[in-house]
């Protein structure tokens, strides 16, 4: 392989890891706000993806119109599982939550399964012509998926900075007895917690569907991924899910230059199992 | 009229009472310490209080308004903060947020002018006030706590062992900025194992041992008490 | 050797996938019910076990490892043995940290395991799978049953032992007060690794009587999410601390799952690729209602009222 062929691979890297940024800031912030490890965030982005092919199929709308709808949509499917559901299981265990999670994970994808069924999809078919710079090929998918994942990651950023309830979030995210104790509103920072949890997953999905495929196992196979890299940034940490995301990212796809593409996961895996030997509070930061 | 009334109070966090019939009382602009044994049930009593601990049987009145088991929020609103003992900031926002969440509940203008009072009596923080509260140290943490709880402008404020873990330089420095709160007309409720000390400046003093009040007094009858002295203060 | 057909033949069928699943159940039980691990790679362990068995009994191939032609005891042993053994890698790594890093890492486990297993085909043929794994002893379909059942006699009787026995007193102490087992002198750590790895071995097991029971076995059979997924509906249906209760709610969600099949099967053709969707839906909203109305099962785990109270996080 010469020089191009790892830049191509590094470009792949960065496509993904732009993915599993928008993932893992989700899961991330769940974790920091409600305690629990939400197993069906990669199913949710999966409804996000099928969201906007609902859209882009049923009103022939190209995919950049869908996109804010299918964020929407998906923004009002996660408040309305935590709203009917885990609102009323979080006043067990954290470990329900869990549990019952993992259970909606199969739901979402069998629901996706019988409106779409199980054959793989795409939003517009035909092949776009690579720009080639440097000796990498370049698609303008790509481009819009590193640039949407930018755009998005900012406005994320200029939220938890500089709104009131973006601090709020941050803080209960810290310390949730303090933040009661200071009178924030801990239920409708939660609503706000899913809807940019749910906001991005459908982001994530949407641009994984542009890269590759829609299938209804789609989202399952990006939760280890996703889980790996808010674990490697310091699962409760958003900041440290877009660390973490490059870095798998960037890993897995470097990784088919040595290995099988078929471990990719494993890499993934193989990360996660290091970061929790050597440093299980992640990267930036310390928290358990 | 007090400004906190806690009548025979029983109740803890779950199956057992802590409080057994523990009785208090704070006047506007008084400071009152609790002093007692480990596991006595002083921070219960606070809790219990503030809305944290579940009161079983009992009364408890903020400016003769009942406010038994009202939620926190509730009773902020009211014009009650409280200080917990231990994880008392959110370590990673900054000292200008922590105090912006202090006054969470609040958006009126009020909030800008009031972050300025807390910065004339911490000044240490208006130097720091970008720097994240989790990479200060332990005294300085204590002062982004307080300053978090003086934000919603309360009339009476909880602390619960304010110099826990300080130095003694620290400690004395963090009597005085209690002092200086106080002065600016607002009611001081702490729990304190620096019992001398904080009796010292103090217009009331409890002992509770066992869930209830043993003795209360000025807080100068009772360091003088020498009873009390034997048993609670360590001689 | 008895063969069996028309109805009985289908209820030996049913009893023997329901005391394979009643194994994976009391296995699970170990480690969530006594001891609130999550682990939700089931089908890792059970794969391990189910090729381990394969390969280890199966007579010579040239397309996969061995076989080694070992009786069947040998194999099932050995299944344990990997399975354990993998639980033990796994529980070094993970059970001093919060469960929900338990659970991340048995989702990557199962995943690895299954990608292995799929792709090094000098191992087990890839996705062509091992065929010609026979019964022991010659067994027929209810001999063969007869197997199943008295491995789940022991599996049932070792772990009801196990549970009254001051081990098993600990792990409940544990998983109620960690803290307060912990200033008890109780080596947290080890207790939880000890039940991690005991129930994987028994995972292992099941996976071992399955690949003997099917007689072929492929990464495809080891749909990794449904298996694992029915066996947690099973236990929390049944009664999660309770073997018991782990039994009857293998048995009863193996019956509604088998149910459902009867009835998808009779739906038109063009519906039948979406059965399982629906399937995998009914149990999944089932799980639902059970966590929001019965959490504690049908049989819950007894133990005296007075619950420790919850810990503030303070
Ligand atoms: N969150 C809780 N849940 C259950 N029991 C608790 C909780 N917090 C405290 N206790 C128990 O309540 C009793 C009184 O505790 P409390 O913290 O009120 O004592 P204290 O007087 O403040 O002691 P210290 O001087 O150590 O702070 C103790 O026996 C303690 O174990
Ligand atoms: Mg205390």
């Amino acid at each position: 392989m010469v020089l191009a062929d790892y830049l191509q691979l590094l470009s792949y890297g960065i496509i993904l890891g732009s993915i599993l940024t928008l993932g893992a800031i989700g899961v991330s912030l769940i974790f920091g706000i409600l305690g629990f490890a939400h197993f069906a965030h990669g199913d949710l982005m999966a409804v996000g993806a099928y969201a906007a092919l609902t859209v882009v199929v049923g009103l022939n709308w190209p995919i950049w119109a869908a996109f804010p709808f299918a964020l929407a949509a998906t923004a009002v499917v996660s408040l309305v599982i935590d709203q009917t559901l885990y609102r009323r299981l979080r006043r067990t265990a954290p470990v329900i939550l869990l549990i019952s999670s993992f259970g909606m994970a199969l739901i979402l994808r069998s629901v996706i399964q019988l409106v779409w069924g199980s054959q793989d999809r795409v939003y517009e078919s035909g092949i776009q012509l690579p720009i080639l710079i440097g000796g990498v090929a370049i698609r303008p998918n790509h481009i819009i998926i590193v640039g949407g994942s930018i755009v998005l990651v900012a406005l994320l950023h200029v939220f938890l900075r500089h709104t009131r309830m973006g601090k709020a979030m941050r803080a209960m995210s810290d310390n949730v007895d303090l933040a009661r104790i200071s009178g924030i509103d801990t239920e409708r920072v939660i609503i706000w917690t899913w809807i940019l949890g749910g906001a991005l997953a459908a982001a994530a999905g949407i641009f994984l569907a542009m890269e590759t495929r829609l299938h209804p196992t789609m989202g399952w196979h990006m939760l280890l991924p996703i889980f790996a890299a808010a674990i490697l940034g310091g699962i409760g940490r958003p900041y440290g899910a877009i660390a973490g995301g490059m870095v798998i990212g960037i890993a897995q796809e470097m990784s088919t230059a040595f290995w099988s593409p078929a471990y990719k996961p494993a890499i993934a895996f193989g990360l996660m199992v290091l970061m929790l030997i050597i440093r299980p509070t992640g990267l930036v930061g310390a928290r358990r | 009229m007090s400004l906190l009334q806690v009548d025979a109070v029983y109740g803890g966090y779950g199956a057992a009472d802590i409080l057994h019939g523990a009785d208090l009382a704070v006047e506007p602009g008084q400071i009152v310490v609790i002093v007692g044994p480990n596991g006595a049930g002083k921070s219960t009593l606070m809790k219990a209080a503030f809305g944290l601990a579940k009161v079983r049987k009992g009364r408890v009145a903020f400016e003769g308004r009942e406010i038994t088991n009202l939620r926190p929020d509730q009773i902020v609103r009211l014009g009650m903060s409280y200080v917990p003992q231990e994880h008392n900031v959110f370590p990673s926002l900054s000292v200008q947020e922590n105090l912006e969440m202090g006054a969470y509940l609040r958006r009126d203008a009020g909030v800008a002018r009031q972050m300025e009072m807390v910065f004339e009596i911490f000044p240490r923080l208006a130097e720091r006030r970008r720097q994240a509260a989790g990479s200060m140290s332990g005294g300085e943490r204590q002062m982004v706590a307080m300053g978090r709880a003086l934000m919603v402008e309360p009339k009476l404020m909880l602390l619960d062992e304010p110099t826990a873990g300080l130095s003694p330089l620290f400690a004395e420095q963090t009597f005085d900025r209690i002092r200086d709160i106080n002065r600016r007309g607002i009611a001081i409720l702490m729990v304190e194992q620096n019992a001398k000390q904080a009796l010292a400046i103090a217009d009331q003093g409890y002992v509770l041992a066992m869930g209830r009040n043993r003795h209360g007094g000025p807080g100068r009858e009772l360091l003088a008490d020498p009873e009390i002295g034997e048993l609670f203060l360590g001689g | 050797m008895i063969e069996v057909s028309g109805f009985l033949g289908y209820a030996v069928f049913f009893l023997s996938l329901a005391g394979i699943y009643g194994i994976l159940a009391l296995g699970l039980n170990v480690q969530w019910g006594f001891t609130g691990l999550f682990n939700i790679g089931i089908a890792g362990f059970f794969a391990v076990g189910a090729y381990t068995a394969a390969i280890l009994t199966t007579p010579p191939s040239a397309s996969h490892l061995g076989g080694y032609g070992l009786p069947f005891l040998a194999g099932a042993g050995a299944a344990m043995l990997l399975s354990g053994l993998l639980a033990v890698a796994i529980g070094l790594i993970t059970l001093n940290l919060r469960t929900d890093y338990l659970a991340i890492a048995t989702i990557g486990i199962a995943e690895i395991v299954r990608l292995v297993f799929k792709n090094e085909a000098w191992l087990t043929n890839g996705v062509r799978g091992i065929p010609g794994i026979s019964r022991p002893w010659d067994a027929g379909a209810l001999g063969y049953l007869g197997v199943i059942v008295a491995a789940l006699l022991l599996v049932y009787l070792a772990i009801e032992r196990a549970r009254r026995s001051p081990w098993g007193r600990v792990l409940r102490a544990i998983r109620e007060n960690e803290p307060a087992a912990e200033a008890a002198g109780k080596n947290i750590f080890r207790f939880r690794l000890e039940a991690f790895v005991f129930g994987s071995m028994i995972m292992g097991l099941g996976g071992a009587l399955y690949a003997h029971f099917v007689g072929f076995i492929s990464p495809e059979a080891f749909e990794p999410l449904y298996g694992t997924f029915l066996i947690w509906v099973m236990l929390i249906a049944g009664g999660s601390g309770n073997n018991r209760g782990a039994l009857l709610g293998a048995f009863l969600i193996w019956l509604v799952w088998s149910a459902t099949e009867i009835f998808t099967s009779r739906l038109p053709a063009e519906l039948v690729t979406q059965a399982g969707a629906l399937r995998v839906l009914l149990i999944g909203l089932l799980l639902q209602v059970i966590l929001l109305l019965r959490p504690e099962g049908l049989l819950p785990e007894h133990q005296p009222k007075v619950k420790p109270a919850p810990q503030s996080k303070e």
